[in-house]
């Protein structure tokens, strides 16, 4: 007998390709024009944001793998754009020490204490901007009006979710919905850029890489809720697409609130997170201190994940049933 | 075997073959080696030595059906644990040129006069296998026969559809009243030249059936086009109520049963390197693999792969003495270069493995518990209900070797319902 | 020797909130500052001695089956006498720490010695056993205070320790109380880091 040398596995034998780095990269990609139109209005300073988020996620990942003994993975890029999502709700000239403070504790405290990617129960970069936004010296700096203070890009520099919550529907009939949509609004380097970041998430839902359930149902949320709260009190609520195109819905639907491993994944488990994200979204818009409240739906509805990703129908497990050998007649068939 | 789908929640798309394949003859082996499932070599009648027939029934008086498919002499008597975690009986037996056929399998000249315990007697001792539970005495609802083959590089079904439509139209009549079966479907691949003529409407009703992966499973078609669950018997018991027949063992049975011989050779393709031409080999059964590969002048790469039964849920063989068995419908060979690898990752909880997977199984958890010994919640999940399509396996971004988890877990949760 | 032992073991090897994982509800909402750490683990290790030391002699009077409730009541006596003597004498502390000096009552630390210790051992075993439970109690506190307050205010037992530059932007983060489970989860952490070798 000839000794052949042969490999040996369970199947399958073939594999589609599909690496760990594929929805890290394309999200990088997909969100480069967000990123193009942020440097575009803002300047250096939020390439330097982005750039130290980036860093600083990346370094406390490889740091923190080490001293945990685990094989340091910074390659797979999920770093990377925790760290750059995180920059991209920041406003441009947000001190360099917090934007490294955010990213370090959304890395370490947020994703690798609980044993790293796929493992974290909340995305990181919002771990990370909640903790910029609970500590209350630093939350001027997340103020856009006062942060974005020094400069004039030529369209009101008000930010259109602090004049909705200091005067209701009647401040905000200034704002053009069209303008808004095409960015010229103040807010985060990258979110406010709401035409880019839906050019980007398409991609990605394109791509296969972001179920479309999530997103589509975010935003059905964030309409149903505005719509309901139109109905009791028009005078102090936005229309729905106002909403829509303001603050961090769009880059919530569309990267925030899908990240792999604090969203569901069965479909009803993904609608019921969607809508209840952006109805929540709207929640605290309206009665909640602070004008945005994307990050705190995502945040409240990734815990609730295990039990949302229960919404399915329950495998009935098929079990045997003896037949006798020599008998006519037989119970054959099913039991569950 | 692109998975590119819009939304990316469509199962992928890896085609089955579509063209059709001359067969070509395969001499005799030297040696033929012979696998009994769930047997030990002590359920085995006959000792080195002994010459026996082909279609020789080989088991110990009352053990069961153990046919010889050689004539000659028995050389070896052995056990072998498989892949499948089951006991397997070897009997290795060196060939004799000339068939003598065993006196015990009889032709039935007319089918349709027969009785149906008379044919289905005879269609188990020709040595056709998925009949045990029909034996046993389970219901049959429904009757499958596919044209499909099982895998993706196999091609040795659809075409039978065509060269043998008349034995097909018999075949179907004598199974329906050997089941009893209340509905019967032929399931042809959609992209098939042959239509299913010679079959009448009320025989039997005749369903395209998308040509991709894993629409050709037996497990697959019994839910999609039976709307049951494939029959399925076992020493726990037996489970189901659709049968399938591949329809290269239904026109088998029709011939075999008309001649009086027994069911011992079996077509076969081969394929050795990714996008080469499928070959179609008629072997008999008990070919080790190397023969086959000798005679189509294939060597096996040092580190590569042998694949039997498809790329998707076929099994590797860690040696090229590996028979060919009455239901090996392929060889594969893969270059080093090719040999899927699997990583060590944690799961990054993506969601591909739940969505593609064809019994909407929670893969993901199922693949963490399995890894960390939790099989009290793997069984909770349903994890018996795994086909182990490898589909999961297939799409997964972080390399896991799933199947092999939901396997192992499935094995354990079976093993501890079985002890209860 | 083994008498001592009973008091150095609350230091180290039976440390409450680290090692025996309990009273966490004071742990982390009266940590804002050293001052109320320290003040709060004065009031546990008196509380903690005193009902040690009574449930110690009572243990043998009291009946089995109202044995909790007794234990409460002894624990209550002395809680209300810290209120009180707080309440008049150091009245900022008081207000520092509210609601939590009547929880103390409930304090799983002090119930547990009471059913885990002092109601098995002599009455000189369990005084020590509580004092040193007690110190290492409000070692822990002082410590995760110390730290919550340095970081997230600047000071130190309210004395100005960083520059009014980080005063005024300090990380305020650490004061809330995400920030105290952050820091109690990474001083556990720690400890049992660099207790891994020595157990094992």
């Amino acid at each position: 007998m000839k000794a052949a040398d042969l490999t040996v596995s369970t199947g399958s034998h073939w594999h589609s390709g599909a690496k760990i780095t594929d929805f890290s990269y394309n999200t990088l990609l997909a969100l480069v024009p967000a990123i193009a139109m942020g440097m575009y209005r803002y300047g250096v300073s939020a390439a330097g944001v982005i750039g130290t988020a980036m860093a600083s996620a990346m370094i406390a990942e490889a740091a923190m793998q080490k001293l945990l003994g685990k094989p340091v993975r910074i390659a797979d890029g999920s770093a990377a754009v925790s760290g750059l999502l995180l920059a991209l709700l920041l406003p441009a000239n947000t001190p360099a020490y917090m934007v490294i403070v955010a990213s370090v504790i959304g890395i370490t405290i947020g994703k690798l204490c609980f044993g790293g990617l796929g493992a974290n129960p909340l995305s990181p970069a919002l771990v990370g901007w909640a903790v910029l936004r609970i500590t209350k010296p630093w939350a001027g700096y997340l103020d856009f009006d006062l942060a974005l203070i020094n400069y004039d890009l030529g369209f009101s520099m008000q930010y259109p979710l602090a004049v909705l919550k200091a005067s209701g529907a009647l401040g905000i009939q200034d704002f053009n919905t069209w303008n808004l949509f095409l960015g010229n609004q103040t807010g985060g380097i990258g979110a406010s850029a709401i035409v880019c970041v839906l050019g980007g998430g398409l991609y990605m839902v394109a791509r296969g890489l972001v179920r479309w359930e999530i997103p589509l149902c975010f935003l059905l949320g964030v309409v149903i809720a505005s719509s309901l709260f139109r109905l009791v009190d028009s005078a102090a609520n936005a229309d729905p697409l106002f909403h829509i195109v303001t603050g961090n819905v769009m880059i919530g639907a569309l990267f925030l609130s899908t990240d792999n491993s604090s969203a569901p994944i069965n479909r009803w488990g993904m609608v019921a997170f969607g809508l209840c994200c952006g109805m929540m979204t709207v929640v605290l818009r309206a009665w909640s201190v602070y004008p945005d409240g994307v990050v705190f739906a995502c945040l409240l509805m990734s815990l609730f994940v295990p039990l949302l990703d229960k919404l399915r129908a329950s495998t009935i497990v098929v079990r045997p049933t003896n037949v006798q050998i020599t008998g006519e007649t037989v119970e054959g068939g099913t039991s569950s | 075997m692109g998975l590119r789908s819009l939304f990316g929640a469509l199962p992928p798309r890896i085609p089955y073959w579509a063209e059709a394949v001359p067969v070509e003859s395969l001499p005799l082996p030297p040696k033929a080696t012979l696998l009994w499932r769930e047997a030990s070599p002590g359920d085995v009648g006959v000792a080195v030595g002994d010459s026996v027939q082909t279609g020789q029934n080989l088991a110990r008086e009352g053990a069961g059906l153990f046919m010889s498919t050689v004539t000659g002499t028995v050389e070896e008597i052995n056990s072998l644990r498989g892949a499948d975690a089951v006991e397997y009986a070897v009997v290795g037996i060196k060939t004799l040129e000339v068939d003598s056929y065993d006196s015990s399998i009889k032709s039935i000249e007319d089918l349709a006069s027969a009785s149906p315990e008379q044919i289905l007697a005879m269609i188990v001792r020709a040595g056709f296998p998925g009949f045990d539970a029909v034996v046993k005495g389970a219901t049959v609802e429904t009757l499958i026969v596919s044209a499909l083959d099982q895998e993706p590089l196999t091609a040795v079904n659809p075409q039978i559809l065509a060269e043998h439509a008349g034995d097909v139209s018999v075949g179907i009549a004598m199974l329906t009243r050997v089941t009893g079966a209340k509905k019967v479907v032929v399931a042809i691949p959609h992209n098939s030249a042959h239509t299913a003529h010679g079959i009448s409407a009320d025989q039997a009703e005749i369903v395209k059936v998308r040509a991709i992966y894993p629409n050709g499973l037996p497990e697959i078609l019994a839910k999609k086009q039976g709307g049951g669950l494939l029959l399925k018997t076992d020493r726990n018991g037996t489970v189901g109520n659709t049968l399938v027949v591949s329809i290269e063992h239904l026109v088998g049975m029709v011939s075999c049963l008309r001649e009086g011989r027994p069911f011992v050779n079996k077509v076969v393709t081969c394929c050795d390197k990714p996008g080469g031409e499928l070959k179609n080999i008629l072997v008999r059964i008990g070919t080790p693999v190397s023969m086959a590969l000798e005679n189509l002048d294939v060597k096996l790469p040092p580190g590569g792969k042998l694949v039997i039964n498809g790329p998707m849920h076929g099994y590797a063989c860690f040696s090229d003495e590996q028979p060919m068995t009455a239901t090996s419908d392929s060889i594969l060979v893969q270059n080093p270069a090719e040999v899927h690898r699997f990583e060590n990752t944690a799961c990054i909880n993506c969601g591909k493995c739940s969505a593609v997977c064809p019994e909407k199984l929670e893969v993901n958890l199922l693949g963490r518990f399995s890894e960390y010994d939790i099989f009290d919640k793997c069984a909770e999940l349903g994890v018996e209900n795994c086909i182990e399509c490898g589909l999961c396996v297939y799409v997964c971004p972080a390399q896991r070797p799933l199947l092999h988890l939901l396997a192992h877990a499935k094995l354990v949760v079976k093993e501890e319902t079985a002890g209860k | 020797m083994s008498i001592f032992k009973e008091f150095t073991k609350g230091l180290w090897q039976e440390l409450p909130p680290f090692r025996l994982v309990l009273g966490l509800c004071p742990v982390l909402a009266v940590t804002k500052s050293a001052t109320n750490g320290l003040g709060m683990g004065l009031a546990v290790i008196f509380v903690l001695t005193w009902s040690n030391i009574l449930v110690s002699a009572l243990r043998k009077v009291i009946p089995r089956k109202v044995r909790i409730a007794s234990y409460i009541v002894i624990i209550a006596t002395f809680v209300v006498i810290v209120e009180m003597a707080t309440q008049a004498f150091f009245y900022p502390v008081y207000e520092a720490l509210g609601i939590f000096i009547p929880l103390i009552v409930v304090n799983c630390v002090i119930l547990g010695r009471a059913e885990a210790f002092a109601s098995k051992n002599g009455v000189v075993a369990s005084a020590l056993d509580g004092l040193g439970i007690g110190a290492g109690f409000t070692m822990s506190l002082v410590v995760l205070g110390g730290l919550r307050e340095l970081i997230g205010a600047g000071t130190l037992f309210d004395v100005e320790i960083m520059s009014a530059a980080y005063r005024s932007h300090s990380f305020s983060f650490m004061l809330e109380a995400p920030g105290a489970f952050i820091c109690l989860g990474v001083l556990l952490a720690i400890m049992n880091a660099v207790s891994a070798p020595s157990s094992s």
